[in-house]
């Protein structure tokens, strides 16, 4: 089995993928010895077991792994939603303890206050930051038009649909300027011609604002389209099991990166590791 | 044409709603209306057979109903109990909500507090009447805080579970957001506890009314309590009856009241998931 250290290595690996940055700059966000189990009542689960992980600057990185493998638990801990049990977690340099206000996180269950507007649900993360109130109003605009939800900017959350709602709760965490976007499953409740759209939007601004974006989610083709490097994750314990490359040209089209021969290789490659983990439930 | 048969299929569907909403209509008005009538024709009709002691007819009544509210000392009456009853309300339920938010909030409040709340909660409030009548003497003063403290229990209760049981999501989207303790208090878990607050108030509003009915039989020379006394007294049937309906009224304004606040300035509470 590979092991996870060849993370920091692998980005060498592709020099020339759009919006993935050269091997000399150190990683924006770099994840160390992390360990985390969860007690439970007939026997612990090891959610996480020595993780380490490198997130280079620009780079659009997914975790991709069977359910119970700990990516979203690795992906609280990045956030400092949940608490390590061991290990460290840097951005630019700096460990980090507990919520960092220069990232944000995108959850599945996207989680809109219904009893604001789909501008205020924006405007939270900026009333925090304390930024007067007319400025405030000019990002959440700027934002959900980014999104194009403009038009409903006034309306409350639970008219939306849920592709819509979701793009607000994406307008919603880019709208702090986060460096790091944190995606938790963010398309996973949706149907598939709204998934597409919202991958190719996600894919779009991620090229357009240049941030950084860790993305989970346990859709294979999903992490192709979206990816410059996925991280494959094994269950019980939940470790990193190896680390692609993705170097399929951007901007990808739905239409044509699934026909692609490395996403066909790919797609096989990653599906073979799952495979293989079956037997270990 | 895929626009075409989208728009074929609004029209349908607005048909269908207009259908359904004239179909509500009947359920919701006219069925009920007949209903009424049928029960004030049998209550007419068992009036002619009765004793008017036990059972005064609707037409009698109706004269009671009508005599209250035109004499000046049963409006004063009247007038008075509801002063009393929203006064003793508005205490009731602010201290309720107050108190709930810090029970609710603070764990280390909650330990302290919830061995009083819990054995006040138990404790049926009309046994301290007497007591209020010795520190407040028999004034508007009694009836005013024996009605705030019916009322501010089930506030302080519903309060207290809201802001406990804030959803997690919404506390999650405040902690990566960055807000402040402060601000996640005010800006989400009060928020988020609207539709228990509303609950806790609904259980004050009818509370609100028995306790100023019998703050005021128990303390009093004046408002509906005493009023009931005077007429059950006197046998007087029919006026006891107008009187239980004029409380009646009370209680579906309040509800009404507080429904049309709900439907419009917290209009999430009802339209959401």
């Amino acid at each position: 089995m590979t092991s996870s250290f060849e993370a920091s290595a692998g980005l060498g690996t592709s020099p020339a993928t759009y919006g993935s940055t050269n091997a000399f700059e150190p990683p924006v966000l770099k994840v160390r010895g992390i360990n985390k189990v969860f007690s439970g009542q007939e026997r612990d689960v090891v959610a996480l077991e020595s993780v380490d992980l490198d997130v280079a600057k620009g780079e659009f990185i997914s975790l991709v792994g069977p359910s119970g493998c700990g990516k979203t638990t690795l992906l609280r801990i990045i956030d400092g939603l949940d608490f390590a049990d061991s290990g460290t977690v840097e951005l630019e340099g700096k460990r980090l303890d507990g919520v960092s206000q220069d990232m944000a996180y995108v959850f599945q269950d996207i989680n809109l206050l219904p009893w604001r507007s789909v501008r205020g649900n924006v405007e939270i993360g900026l009333e925090a930051r304390g930024v007067a109130k007319a400025e405030r109003q000019r990002i959440a605009r700027e934002f959900l038009e980014m999104v194009g939800l403009k038009d409903v900017m006034d309306v409350p959350p639970y008219t939306l649909s849920g592709g819509m709602q979701q793009r607000v709760g994406v307008a919603r965490a880019l709208a702090v300027r986060p460096k790091v976007l944190l995606m938790d499953e963010p398309f996973g409740q949706l149907d598939n011609f709204t998934r597409e759209a919202l991958q190719a939007e996600v894919a779009a601004l991620w090229s357009q604002l240049g941030i950084t974006i860790v993305f989970v989610t346990h859709d294979v083709d999903e992490a192709i389209f979206l990816s410059d490097r996925i991280v494959v994750m094994h269950r019980n314990p939940g470790q990193v099991v190896e680390i692609l490359d993705v170097h399929l040209k951007r901007p990808r089209t739905q239409a044509e990166f699934r026909a692609e021969p490395e996403t066909i290789e790919l797609r096989s490659k990653i599906t073979a590791l799952l495979r293989s983990q079956e037997g270990g439930l | 044409m895929s626009l075409g048969t989208a728009q074929v299929n609004n029209m349908n569907r607005v048909k269908a709603h207009k259908h359904r909403k004239a179909r509500n209509r009947v359920s919701y008005i006219v069925l009920p209306l007949v209903a009424v009538v049928i029960l004030i024709g049998l209550w007419e009709l068992v009036g002619h057979f009765t004793n008017p002691l036990f059972l005064s007819s609707p037409i009698a009544v109706a004269r009671a109903f009508a005599n209250i509210l035109t004499h000046r000392q049963t409006v004063s009456s009247l007038l008075q109990s509801l002063r009393e009853m929203y006064l003793g309300l508005v205490l009731g339920v602010t201290i309720g909500f107050t108190i709930g938010i810090f029970i609710g909030r603070f764990e280390s409040v909650n330990n302290v507090a919830s061995p009083f709340v819990n054995v006040l909660n138990a404790t049926p409030l009309i046994v301290v009447i007497p007591l209020l009548v010795i520190w407040t003497g028999i004034g508007m003063q009694a009836r005013v805080v024996f009605t705030m403290l019916v009322t501010t229990f089930p506030m302080l209760l519903n309060t207290a579970a809201g802001v406990r049981n804030v959803h997690k999501g919404y506390v999650e989207v405040a902690a990566t957001l960055g807000l402040s303790e402060r601000a996640t208090l005010f800006k989400v878990a009060i928020p988020a506890a609207v539709p228990y607050v509303l609950a806790g108030l609904r259980s004050s509003l009818s509370l609100a009314i028995i306790g100023m009915v019998v703050g005021e039989m128990e303390v009093s020379s004046i408002g509906v309590g005493w009023l009931l006394i005077q007429y059950g007294d006197g046998l007087q049937t029919a006026f006891l009856l107008a009187l239980l309906m004029i409380t009646s009224i009370f209680g579906v304004l309040n509800v009404t009241a507080l429904k049309i606040v709900e439907r419009t300035v917290f209009k999430w509470t009802t339209s959401t998931r």
